[in-house]
This record gives C-alpha cells, sequence and structure tokens, in this order.
C-alpha cells in the first residue's frame, strides 16, 4: 500500500525553497516567512486531498498571504529591515545602472516593507512568481483590475523608493 | 527593460548583505520541521475535526485527561445554554431508577506514588486492578500520607500521627479489603494538622476502597461514605462527535440502561498519552484513529482554545481494563483558567454529570456508543438546569438608551466581566447576491420563507460593482431548504440545521462537514469549512436587500468583543427644530460626520463605553451611492457596501463590508481601520442625541483601545 503522504513531502521538497523566497519577500523576514510557510504547509496536508491534485502553490500562497495579514493584526506591523540602514551600500558612480549590482538586498527589502501588504504580495507573485493577474487575482481573492491597480502603484512606489532603479522597475504592463 | 530585471531586483532582496542578517539566502528549507513532520502535524489537524478540539486536545495532552463540556451551543459562544440537542426533557428520571445500597458520600480520587519515585508520572490513561503484590512498598499520598504495606500488613499514616492498619487483602476486582481496621493517634512534635483537602481516610478504608494500578501509579478511588444520602443508578450515552474518536457528545439513551437525562448536553473530550490509554481501549471499539497519540503530538497548539466560549473542565482519569472509568476532581483547563493569559468563564456541567462520572463508574461501548454506568445522589434525579439567559447577545448590540447616562446593558446578566455581556468572536460580514447587485441601501430580517429556495453566491466586496465570481462546482452559493442552510463552495460542503427568528439563525444540530466534497477541483474557497461552520453557528443575522444577503456573525478566536461608543459630529448644519432623539437617515451619513473626541464623548454628551483609540485624530464618515467611506487617516478613505436599516426606539442600524485588508495604511491608522471594519461587521446602532450623532457597538478591546471614563 503507497504512503498517501508521499506525494505531498515529494512536493514539499520540491517546492519549499522557492516558496519560502516568496515568503521572504512578503514578509520582510526569513524567520517569520518560515513560521508563515510551514503553518501553509500543515493547513496544505491537512487538505491535501482536495489540493494535491490541483494548484498546491495558489493554495499555498493564498494562505501565506491571508496568514500574513493576519499576523500582521495581531502584532503589528513590524519592519525589520529598517533598523539596518547604515550597512546599505551608497549607489556610485557613472555608470550604468545595474540593479543587481548598485542596490544591496537591504534597499530592495526596505523599499520592500514600505508597501502595503497587498502591494508587495502582488508585485510578488507576478514578478517573482510569474504568475498571471487572473492567477493573482484568484489567490488574493481581489478582480483583475485591482491586481493590475496594485502592481501598478507598487512599481511607482518602487521607483521612488528605489530611484537608482527606476529604470528597471517597469512592468510589462506599464510599458506602451 | 523587462520583468525580468524586476525578478532579479526582488531576488536581490533575498541577498542576506546585512549583518542581522535579514535575507532570506540562508535560510535554508527544513530549518523547522522537515516535509514528513508537516505532513504528520496536518494530518492530525485534518482528523481533530474542530480547532477548538485540537486546542483543547493539546492543553489534555499533557496527562491523561478527561474533559468535560457543557455543551452550552458549541460554536455560539454565548451565554445560555440550548435545551438538549437530542430534545429530552431535562429533569425527568427514567423509569427504572435503583438505588445503590451500598454506595455512599462523596467521590475521591488518591495518587500514591513509590517513596523511590523520583517524581509523580504522569498517568497513561490505561490501568487495571491492582494486586496484593502491587501494593508491596512504601508509598507516598497526595496530602501527606504515607503507605506502608508489607506483606499482608497495610499501615496508612496521615500526619505523621494518625495510623491506620490492619491486615488486609486485595479482592480480584480491585479492592483493598479487611475484616477490621485499627486506628491510632499518637501525640509528638512530629505531628502536623492534617491537610483539610485530605480524603476521610477513616471513613474511606473501611468501605473497600477501588485499588488501581496506572503504571507506576496506584490509585485509591471510591465513596468516603461521609454522608447517608442515597446513590441511584444512572447511564450516559455518548456518541463520537467526528471520526477523531476523542470528543463524545450525549445521545439519547437507548441502551436499555436507566435514562436518567443529565440536564443538559455534555461533552467529553478524551486525551492521553502514549501507546498505552485508555483512549486505545476507546478507539479500538471501532474507530480508526489512536485519538490519545494524535492528540499528544498537538504541540502547544491552543490558540484556539475557548472556541465555544467557555473554558472545559479537566479530570484526571484513567481506564481500568475491566472498564472500571477512575476520575479525579475537575479543575478548568490551564490555558483557560482564571488565572491564565487567555481566561474564560468556567463550563457549569450538570453536577449530575460530574457525579456521575467521579463515581468510579463503568465504560462500556455497544457499536458507536459509550455508556457510562454509574452513579449519581438521589437528590440530583430533579437538579435542574439553570434558566435559558434570555439576556445573552445576539447579532444586535445592546439598544442605547435615550439617555446617555445610561449604561447601556440593560440589566442583564454578567457572564464574563461583571458589567458586559459575554460576545466572542471577530466580527466579521458576509456579502451574498443571487443576482444582480442592485442594493437599495437598507436590510430586512430575512425569514425562513424568504429563504427557502434561494440560492446566493458570496460576492467579492472589492472589486466594483461587487462580483460572485464563477461558479466552478455548478451549486456554489448559500441554501436553504426549509430545515437545513447549506454553504457549498469549492471544497465546501457545511450544512447547519436551524431556525430564523428576527434574522438571527440558531442552529438547532451541529453542523455537518463534508469531508473532501470535490476531489480534484482546481479551485480553492478563501474560507476553511470550519469558518463556515462556526459563522453559521455563531447565531449570524441574516437580512436581505433584494438579491442581495448580509450575514453578520463572528469568527471565533476567543476574543470577548466589549461595547464601543462613540459621538459623531455632523459635518454640516443641523436640521432647525429637529427632534432631541431622532433616527439617523442616509442624508446624515452623506453630509458627513466627525468623530468626537473620546474625552468630549464621555464627559460632555455623556456616551457610555466610549473609546478613543487615536486621541487627537477624529475619523469622519461619509456615504455616496450606497456605500460608506469612513476617511481613518489611511492614503485612501475605507469604503465598502453598506446598509442603513431602522431599528427599533428611533434608531437605526448601520451595517457595511469594508475591506479586510486596507490599502496604503499602516501603525495606528491600520488599527482604526479595522476597529470600524469590526464595528461595521457587527452592525452599529445610531441615533440623534441633540447635535450629536451616537455610535454603539461591539469591537475587539485591542483595536478599540480602553474606555474613556467619564
Amino acid at each position: 500500500m503507497s504512503d498517501p503522504g508521499a506525494p505531498f513531502v515529494a512536493y514539499v521538497n520540491a517546492r519549499r525553497g522557492a516558496l519560502l523566497r516568496s515568503a521572504t519577500l512578503i514578509t520582510g523576514d526569513p524567520h517569520t516567512a518560515q513560521d508563515l510557510l510551514q503553518d501553509a504547509l500543515i493547513k496544505l496536508a491537512a487538505r491535501w486531498e482536495r489540493v494535491g491534485e490541483g494548484s498546491p502553490d495558489a493554495y499555498v500562497r493564498r494562505i501565506m498571504f491571508h496568514d500574513n495579514v493576519s499576523r500582521w493584526r495581531r502584532t503589528g506591523r513590524e519592519v525589520p529591515v529598517g533598523e539596518v540602514a547604515e550597512s546599505a551600500r551608497p549607489l556610485g558612480g557613472t555608470e550604468p545602472i545595474d540593479p543587481a549590482r548598485a542596490v544591496t538586498g537591504l534597499d530592495v527589502r526596505r523599499a520592500l516593507a514600505e508597501l502595503t501588504d497587498k502591494q508587495r504580495a502582488v508585485l510578488v507573485l507576478r514578478y517573482y512568481d510569474d504568475l498571471s493577474e487572473t492567477q493573482i487575482a484568484q489567490t488574493l481573492e481581489v478582480s483583475n483590475g485591482t491586481v493590475k491597480s496594485q502592481a501598478h502603484a507598487a512599481l511607482k512606489r518602487l521607483r521612488e523608493l528605489l530611484p537608482e532603479a527606476a529604470e528597471a522597475l517597469v512592468g510589462s504592463e506599464e510599458t506602451p | 527593460m523587462s520583468d525580468d530585471e524586476i525578478r532579479d531586483l526582488l531576488d536581490l532582496g533575498l541577498d542576506d548583505d546585512d549583518p542581522q542578517g535579514s535575507g532570506a539566502r540562508g535560510t535554508r528549507p527544513g530549518a523547522h520541521l522537515s516535509a514528513e513532520q508537516l505532513w504528520s502535524a496536518g494530518r492530525r489537524q485534518r482528523t481533530r475535526g474542530r480547532a477548538w478540539f485540537g486546542g483543547v486536545g493539546a492543553a489534555a495532552a499533557a496527562a491523561s485527561i478527561l474533559g468535560i463540556v457543557w455543551a452550552q451551543g458549541l460554536a455560539g459562544g454565548e451565554a445560555g445554554p440550548p435545551p438538549p440537542a437530542d430534545g429530552t426533557s431535562d429533569t425527568v428520571p427514567g423509569p427504572t431508577v435503583e438505588v445503590d445500597d451500598a454506595g455512599r458520600g462523596e467521590p475521591y480520587f488518591a495518587r500514591f506514588e513509590s517513596i523511590y519515585a523520583e517524581h509523580a508520572e504522569q498517568l497513561s490513561g490505561s490501568s487495571r486492578p491492582a494486586t496484593l503484590e502491587d501494593l508491596q512498598g512504601t508509598w507516598d499520598g497526595p496530602h501527606g500520607e504515607l503507605l506502608v504495606v508489607e506483606d499482608e500488613q497495610v499501615i496508612l499514616t496521615i500526619a505523621n500521627c494518625q495510623t491506620i492498619r490492619s491486615s488486609g487483602t486485595v479482592t480480584v476486582d480491585g479492592r483493598l479489603s479487611a475484616d477490621e481496621w485499627e486506628m491510632s493517634q499518637a501525640d509528638g512534635p512530629d505531628c502536623v494538622e492534617p491537610d483539610p483537602a485530605m480524603p476521610h481516610w477513616s471513613a474511606i478504608i473501611t468501605r473497600q476502597p477501588l485499588v488501581s494500578m496506572d503504571g507506576g501509579t496506584l490509585i485509591i478511588s471510591g465513596l468516603d461514605g461521609t454522608t447517608d444520602e442515597p446513590r441511584v443508578y444512572v447511564a450516559m450515552s455518548l456518541g463520537p462527535v467526528d471520526e477523531t474518536g476523542f470528543a463524545w457528545a450525549d445521545v439519547p439513551s437507548e441502551t436499555g440502561v436507566t435514562p436518567l437525562t443529565l440536564g443538559r448536553d455534555v461533552q467529553l473530550l478524551t486525551s492521553g498519552t502514549g501507546d498505552a490509554t485508555a483512549l486505545q481501549s476507546i478507539s479500538e471499539i471501532g474507530l480508526e484513529d489512536r485519538p490519545g497519540a494524535s492528540a499528544a503530538a498537538q504541540g502547544g497548539d491552543v490558540e484556539a482554545l475557548g472556541y465555544p466560549g467557555t473554558c472545559p473542565l479537566q479530570l484526571e482519569s484513567s481506564l481500568r481494563s475491566d472498564g472500571v472509568l477512575l476520575v479525579g476532581e475537575p479543575a478548568p483547563f490551564v490555558a483557560c483558567a482564571a488565572d491564565s493569559d487567555a481566561p474564560l468563564p468556567s463550563a457549569e456541567p450538570s453536577p449530575a454529570v460530574l457525579a456521575l462520572l467521579r463515581s468510579n463508574p463503568t465504560v462500556a461501548f455497544t457499536d458507536d456508543t459509550m455508556v457510562i454506568s454509574g452513579t449519581i445522589p438521589e437528590s440530583m434525579l430533579t437538579d435542574t438546569p439553570p434558566p435559558v439567559d434570555d439576556t445573552a447577545p445576539t447579532s444586535d448590540p445592546p439598544v442605547e438608551s435615550a439617555d446617555p447616562t445610561d449604561d447601556g446593558t440593560g440589566g442583564q446578566t454578567p457572564t464574563y466581566r461583571d458589567d458586559i455581556p459575554l460576545v466572542l468572536g471577530t466580527p466579521t460580514v458576509v456579502v451574498m447576491s443571487e443576482g444582480e447587485w442592485a442594493p437599495t441601501g437598507e436590510l430586512t430580517p430575512l425569514t425562513e420563507e424568504a429563504a427557502t429556495g434561494r440560492r446566493w453566491l458570496p460576492v467579492t466586496t472589492e472589486s466594483d460593482p461587487p462580483d460572485a465570481g464563477a461558479d466552478p462546482i455548478g451549486d456554489r452559493g448559500l441554501s436553504f431548504d426549509g430545515t437545513t442552510w447549506r454553504i457549498r463552495d469549492c471544497g465546501i460542503d457545511v450544512r447547519v440545521r436551524g431556525w430564523l427568528q428576527d434574522g438571527v439563525l440558531t442552529q438547532t444540530g451541529e453542523p455537518e462537514i463534508v469531508d473532501n466534497p470535490d476531489p480534484g477541483a482546481a479551485c480553492v474557497s478563501p474560507r476553511y469549512p470550519e469558518d463556515w461552520a462556526a459563522m453559521l453557528t455563531g447565531e449570524p443575522y441574516l437580512a436581505v436587500d433584494g438579491d442581495i444577503l448580509v450575514i453578520s456573525t463572528r469568527l471565533g478566536d476567543g476574543i470577548q468583543l466589549e461595547p464601543v461608543g462613540m459621538a459623531l459630529a455632523p459635518q454640516g448644519e443641523a436640521p432647525p427644530n429637529a427632534e432631541m432623539v431622532r433616527p439617523v437617515e442616509v442624508e446624515d451619513l452623506a453630509a458627513g460626520l466627525v468623530e468626537v473626541p473620546g474625552q468630549e464623548a464621555a464627559y460632555d454628551i455623556g456616551v457610555s463605553d466610549a473609546r478613543d483609540p487615536r486621541p487627537g485624530h477624529s475619523t469622519t464618515i461619509g456615504w455616496e451611492d450606497g456605500a460608506i467611506t469612513v476617511d481613518v487617516g489611511c492614503a485612501e478613505p475605507l469604503t465598502g457596501p453598506a446598509w442603513l436599516s431602522p431599528s427599533e426606539h428611533n434608531q437605526s442600524v448601520l451595517r457595511a463590508a469594508l475591506p479586510e485588508v486596507p490599502e496604503a495604511c499602516a501603525g495606528a491608522a491600520a488599527d482604526d481601520a479595522e476597529l470600524w471594519r469590526q464595528l461595521l461587521a457587527h452592525g452599529a446602532t445610531l441615533h440623534h442625541f441633540a447635535d450629536h450623532v451616537i455610535l454603539d457597538a461591539w469591537a475587539d478591546p485591542a483595536v478599540a483601545g480602553p474606555e474613556v471614563l467619564p
């Protein structure tokens, strides 16, 4: 008799890293992200028969998004990256802007922390997890229009917060 | 530039380039639970049925415990107990009352540990009748007693000076017996005052107490014979609540044993540790799971404890191999006891139930029914339950008196704090529709007649206009067939029997949750089945506006709501010669209202339960095209569909579905946004009082802030 948990274990082992990175970007803190993802995966296990053959990624992301909002409601907004501003490297030189070199990870995390929960989630789901607008709308339970407007607002805000990377922060939807 | 570059930029956010290690590159998957452990944890969560049971099970797992819950509306959390679910009379004794000629007195349950034991052992929950060989040695009792058994010599020393001794034996059914006990009292410097809680050993020892072994622990139990009141045989029949096997609820007695009804509904939660638990014995009867093991592994997950609104009683227990149930004294669960961080009012099960459980009853199983047979004092046959608390709050807030000095509690019976009724759970509003979105802005309570045969689909109120979305499963939505409410959504099929009165849905049976109703479906519902069960059994208020259905309910999470009072001042000119007390109209909202500082509301206007969550900030509310706007200082005002409905006493009730995730909102403003979401989800009562509009509602005190006292 096959182990009913084997597909779940295989899924977790295959997808945990990617989901953890998404969670980290959404929460701004890897430890919180670990907890968030872990809780979501436990909930996934509880409903594996129903979700496993469908889209477990979407389910986990939805749980993480809602649980993150709930966590924030319980604990208050925390911006753990804001306390280490000194360590941010200045953007330098007159060379062409290359975000991958010129902007630090800390800069990015600080900027993401300035976004709303939904803006951050839309940004991560759209550009990091490469989900379609419809998939994001289903995950966040909003309309496609909201996804579009939130993505636009998020990128606009990031351009303000990371002017050095403004040239890179133009989404395909915003391209004329 | 491309989306890939944005992805690269986000990816940069995972670099661990700061000294505090905020990045995620160094956080490797598996730092917490392994995939296998996650699977196990998830399956336990699945089988535990209700999160609340899981929480209780986790707490109970610390020992072998029989938890007892006075059901009082499992998910309702209100103050008053409902009638028994089985529909039986509360007080009628069975026709075959039989008196136990031997049993008298108060129950006792004493654990003795070997003097060589380093610490008191945790009961496994599984025990057997002791033999004389088991008793050999020296044992420490719970109240300083010392029991010495050498061959047939049994010596019990109390308070260092009183000695009870005899040449005894142990019967095959595990009773300590002797022809005659010799008692002596010595004087000396070592003598101490006996512990008042100590059992009356001099009476007990002559009545052949039960001696049982649970692992290395000796349990002596029985009735102490200190009262003369006859005890009568009774039995309680229980059926499993779900497949987990550790939650049992009373069922109509059909076993032929004395069919005494025990006053009110009761639920038992059984738990234990390890493989050799009493629960395993229960599970062997026909249940697939091993509830003891599953509950034991719940860890510290007790966050949902108190979901039904009361703190269950726990009773340390052990089930003997011959079916005798040994049960200790009841005490509230530690996690929700009065001195805990999350105190809840203690459950108040029928004294008859407790007396039965503590009478060393026998436990037997017939099919899926557990029958506990024992004795209770004869006087308890006429035990009557407390009257139903008709003043318990419903979905509506207390009526605010026109007299602003009225405290608004209306003389309701205190149930938790001295001054407010017990209202539990985060206010939540669910908006549904069965057709086009065409609100009129006014709600009328739903009736059963109007509900029958209709089906409302959940709508997303954050879209404009609110949208019900697709129906991939074909029968999505809330429906009512005349007796049962059913919610269907992707992977959700929950049914609750209940009846409507004044729009309030009162459950008449436990919710039925169909497991995995849509196998393989790709869609996922935003809510859990348990959430729906909780919302539909939490005495929700259902009202309609044409094709629109609005459900004001609460999602149980242990939060006790508190009344919130505010004064709002019109932004425009008040109409001349206006009535002192009059209802609030849509026009008043459309003209705009601004929050009056809490001090002024409490001192000058006399608002009861006044709150000022953000001193120095005044929230403004408005109304436009059937939507309320609430400006709490976020980048944009909160807005959502709203309904202003007339109520009694020149009042109006404002309900609205504000977004759960405020846009561009942080800090105190976000808390304020959550407060207003709760106030309007619950339903806020509004009325004019002189130049102001008085608002009364309920909300989580964590976001409402402390009461401003006049």
